[in-house]
């Protein structure tokens, strides 16, 4: 220790206000922390502490909020509330949470005028959750408003016009909505997760395909072996991303319709490119053709592969620890990376 | 421990005069501390008037910890556990005043990490206790009215359930 240590004294008085001298800043980094309710509470510790709350920079109106007016209130208010809250934070509003619940009528002007206030406050992680039947459809010129760094959006609608998103998550009941040239124009994305119904098909062939290379993690959901057209596609997004580290393939959890004679060869795999894929996750896995084929792909063109994860759909795949054994002898063999293990966990299959 | 035994060490004097001797590579995460030595103000004792001994040990202890460099990838995920065990230990402070003290010190030190850990601990502490039980936490003066403070929360009323 090269602390050299001198005497110590006490320097505290026990009825001391430790906290109301701290910086505004300091206190808003405190206030940042709590739920939004216990932060506006503090409005009547004292005179000083009245309008402290109103310089928060995060605004997380989450489930858990939504949860805790339910409790209290029914939950009717939850909408009445934001918009009531809004207007009084004086700061910049760097992080913003908005929750729309699944059971409650959306009013899709309310929402975009709370979208377009914060937008305009220096927003750097905006995530949008609805859990609504109806997809939100929200004006482009809402998102091309939003100029800081956004980092995450997680809605049921895509949105183009935000070239710098970092997280991309979608969820909802869009079918086929989205199309791949507006995610290629996200060109700041690192993450990418995605349900493959999203995606609309109609064009995935004839297109000319743009790279995106600041992706790193990709999880694709309900990729249907049995259907060429969608595992064309997850050929292409996979190597539409050169830097792609990360990739967790879900396969749908029903069982797939039997696919029709011959219809596996329309699947051209020798279109992999190399990749520079690290960790590889299959979950629900079937062992249909494609799947198979897309699996030996892989790893045939990921020199830097450490881990391949194969999460089989019911531990009775592979029959006994011989299958197993017999079926990673099958993948090794087209092995190009030196340090690559693959794992079969049947744990929750 | 950092491999390199060359590292310059930096003085740094407490506000009761105590002087602690640190490696340059350990102090940079000061951000006030890199811009003091980048504009060459660190060639005597640099003066910490707004920290005392006691805390800038506590500081010191931390920047030390968070200093240590995994040596592999392995080392690495044991590292992080590690680190995030340490963090937990850290902020459990005998007395409530050390806590704000490492939160002052983390603010005018500029060491973000540090900062957002002890803002956090204070949120912890307080997140389920009610007004008056915070007020009495801090030792906060309630000087409202019992008419001002009524209406003052009824301004809020749904926050108050």
């Amino acid at each position: 220790m090269e602390l050299v240590r001198g005497s110590r004294k006490a320097f505290k008085f026990a009825s001391e206000d430790v906290i109301s001298n701290m910086s505004d800043d300091v206190i808003t980094n405190i206030l940042n922390r709590l739920p939004l309710q216990d932060a506006v509470r503090t409005c009547t510790l004292s005179k000083d502490w009245r309008s402290k709350w109103t310089l928060l920079n995060h605004l997380i109106f989450d489930e858990d909020f939504y949860l805790y007016l339910q409790a209290t209130h029914n939950g009717n208010n939850y909408g009445e509330i934001i918009s009531r809250l809004l207007p009084y934070f004086k700061g910049a509003i760097t992080k913003f949470v908005l929750y729309i619940p699944g059971d409650s009528v959306v009013d899709v002007e309310d929402i975009n005028k709370r979208v377009l206030f914060v937008s305009q406050k220096g927003i750097q992680e905006f995530t949008l959750k609805n859990m609504d039947e109806t997809p939100l459809e929200l004006p482009a010129y809402l998102f091309s408003c939003l100029k800081g760094r956004v980092r995450k959006l997680q809605t049921g609608r895509f949105l183009a016009g935000c070239p710098l998103l970092e997280i991309l998550k979608l969820r909802s009941n869009t079918d086929g909505e989205i199309k791949r040239d507006e995610i290629e124009k996200l060109g700041n994305l690192k993450v990418l997760i995605l349900p493959l119904y999203e995606l609309s098909l109609v064009d995935a062939e004839k297109r000319v395909r743009t790279t995106l290379s600041c992706l790193k993690k990709l999880r694709l959901y309900e990729v249907d072996f049995s259907n060429a057209i969608m595992v064309s596609c997850v050929i292409d997004l996979i190597c539409g991303f050169p830097d792609l580290e990360t990739l967790l393939i879900k396969a749908t959890f029903g069982d797939d319709v039997p696919a029709p004679a011959g219809s596996s060869s329309e699947v051209d795999f020798s279109r992999v490119t190399r990749l520079k894929l690290q960790k590889v996750k299959f979950v629900s896995v079937k062992c249909p053709k494609n799947e198979v084929c897309l699996m030996k792909s892989l790893i045939a063109c990921s020199p830097f592969l450490e881990k391949m994860v194969i999460n089989p759909k019911s531990s009775k795949l592979f029959g006994d620890y011989d299958g197993k054994r017999k079926f990673v002898r099958e993948l090794m063999l087209y092995q190009a990376s030196p340090i690559m293990e693959i794992i079969i966990d049947s744990a929750n299959g | 421990m950092s491999s390199s035994s060359s590292s310059k060490m930096i003085e740094l004097r407490s506000s009761d005069g105590e002087t602690f001797h640190v490696e340059e590579t350990v102090v940079l995460q000061s951000e006030t501390i890199k811009q003091m030595i980048d504009d060459d103000c660190a060639n005597a004792a640099i003066p910490l008037p707004n920290v005392t001994s006691m805390t800038l040990a506590k500081v010191i202890e931390y920047i030390k910890k968070h200093a240590e460099k995994p040596k592999d990838d392995d080392d690495k995920k044991v590292a992080e556990e590690d680190l995030k065990k340490f963090d937990a230990e850290f902020v459990k402070v005998d007395q409530e005043s050390m806590l704000f003290d490492l939160v002052r010190a983390a603010n005018y030190l500029n060491i973000k990490s540090l900062l957002d850990l002890t803002c956090q601990a204070v949120a912890d502490s307080i997140k389920d206790l009610s007004v008056e039980e915070v007020r009495k936490k801090f030792n906060i003066q309630n000087d409202f009215t019992p008419e001002e403070e009524a209406k003052v929360r009824k301004e809020n009323a749904w926050a108050f359930d």
